[in-house]
């Protein structure tokens, strides 16, 4: 895609997230009907959380979970630790630096 | 949707900023193309299984036909050396996987290698053989993380094991897991399917109880087994349903972390909200697999017409720096036709290279499109 247009998708996108992070306290979502583009037209008001962090900036060094993500079918979790405030650490490596080069997850 | 309703947001700060973070992200997708350097390794020891499960997504077997051609555990040795001589073992994660990788009685051997290399070594395991003498082997050899799969409450997954008293076993094991926390991480993989998507929550509750950590939950998928006449893929109202549970766990519950795997790119609505990071798929950019006969290839999940060399002819490494370019820059080619100009692409690559060349090509593959979000 041509960086214009890009950037233009991206920002539509954004709005989107944004908007769909307004919805009142997930009810939309436990609904199932989490449909942001029927929220566009809400405002985006100071206070609003979005329900997750932002893509890393750099997934090598995600800033919320600075491991690799598990692929898909079977794999282990890593065992690098996740950095989330609101669950308590599991258990630090017993050595070593996390990975250089961490996917996202 | 018009272009007038998105005008509002467009002017926030806050879209302004996440815009910026897409791209960011965007680029740093690039460049870890370009450097592709090794995160994680599978090994996949064997294709022998104890079961043989109505949803199973991979190749494996009942029976030995293929003991014959699966590697000898100082092979894989060997190329663990190899490998920590080029990349810092202690950044990459090394994933033994099957068939049912507890059916070989010598991973220890190539765990414990792994191990003294600096490597964080694990399993993902049926837990049907994860007895009390097979786990203190595996402590003692040094495993670091290990991924048991439970489908349900009992009666959905012995259905889906198609083995009466598997619940039970499983349920025993995880316990002797919880009790003896010798790893550094342990989660519950759930194969959300047609038969279990109705018991989710009592499933989790469940799980909160024996003192799981961690629950990650994948959509069926069309791989192996699991193709449309399974009676198992999810229609996209439970698709929805299913990113909802996701999303809510997640806001909800502290008592367990609860994750989307990272299977599909759900678009605006759900990214962000049923897992950490972002969608992506780092199938032979940070992720290599070697297969039970030596075949090196992404990810295990992807199809085996993806394999980029084997073993018999040249070393993991050799493969790796090499090839791969499929993976790398080819992506739009491997992937479904209708991917090629879509305006997802960028943030999306056909949803991860595990759904190129899907079992059943009658099944939609554009996670988009199947929950009815899909917009351009």
């Amino acid at each position: 895609m041509a960086d214009e247009s890009r950037r233009k998708f991206l920002m539509r996108y954004a709005a989107m997230v944004v908007a769909a992070a307004t919805a009142p306290n997930g009810a939309r979502a436990a609904e199932g009907e989490g449909n942001a583009s029927r929220d566009l037209a809400n405002n985006v008001g100071p206070g609003y959380v979005l329900y997750g962090p932002p893509p890393s900036p750099d997934p090598t060094l995600h800033p919320w979970r600075p491991r690799p993500p598990a692929p898909v079918y079977g794999p282990p979790p890593s065992p690098y630790p996740t950095v989330d405030p609101t669950r308590p650490p599991p258990p630090a490596p017993v050595y070593g630096p996390p990975p250089r080069d961490p996917l996202d997850k | 949707m018009s272009e007038e309703t998105e005008q509002p947001a467009l002017s926030a700060p806050e879209v302004r900023d996440y815009a910026g973070a897409l791209e960011s992200f965007l680029a740093a997708k690039e460049s870890a193309r370009a450097r592709h350097d090794l995160a994680y390794l599978f090994w996949e020891c064997t294709l022998r299984c104890n079961l043989e499960c109505r949803h199973c997504g991979s190749d494996c077997r009942r029976d030995a036909s293929t003991k014959a051609v699966e590697l000898p555990a100082d092979r894989v040795c060997r190329e663990l050396s190899a490998i920590a001589r080029r990349y810092d073992p202690r950044g990459v994660t090394f994933a033994i996987i099957g068939g049912e990788p507890l059916i070989r009685r010598d991973i220890e051997t190539v765990g414990a290698h792994a191990a003294a290399l600096g490597y964080a070594w694990g399993v993902t395991t049926n837990a049907m053989l994860l007895k009390p003498a097979r786990l203190a082997s595996l402590k003692a050899a040094g495993l670091r993380t290990i991924s048991v799969s439970l489908d349900g409450l009992e009666k959905q997954h012995d259905a889906l094991r198609r083995r009466a008293g598997a619940f039970r076993t499983v349920s025993a094991a995880i316990r002797r897991l919880v009790d003896d926390p010798f790893y550094q991480r342990f989660d519950v993989i759930c194969c959300v399917n047609a038969l279990n998507i109705d018991s989710l929550e009592p499933f989790t509750d469940y799980l909160a109880a024996l003192g799981v950590p961690q629950a990650r939950f994948t959509p069926v998928f069309s791989r192996g087994r699991a193709d449309a006449n399974s009676g198992l893929m999810l229609t996209g109202a439970q698709l929805r349903r299913l990113l909802a549970f996701v999303a809510n766990q997640r806001r909800a519950r502290r008592d367990i972390e609860v994750t989307l795997s990272e299977e599909g790119y759900w678009g605006p609505n759900w990214e962000c909200k049923v897992r950490d990071g972002f969608h992506y798929c780092g199938s032979g950019v940070g992720v290599g697999s070697i297969l039970h006969d030596g075949a090196v290839t992404g990810c295990p999940s992807v199809s085996r017409r993806f394999v980029e060399g084997n073993l018999s002819e040249a070393s993991f490494l050799d493969i790796w720096e090499r090839r791969f370019s499929r993976f790398r820059q080819g992506r739009r080619g491997l992937a479904a036709a209708a991917c090629g100009a879509c305006r997802h692409w960028d943030l999306c690559e056909g949803g991860g290279c595990h759904l190129f060349d899907p079992a059943d090509a009658a099944i939609e593959t554009c996670s988009l499109k199947r929950i009815g979000e899909y917009w351009e």
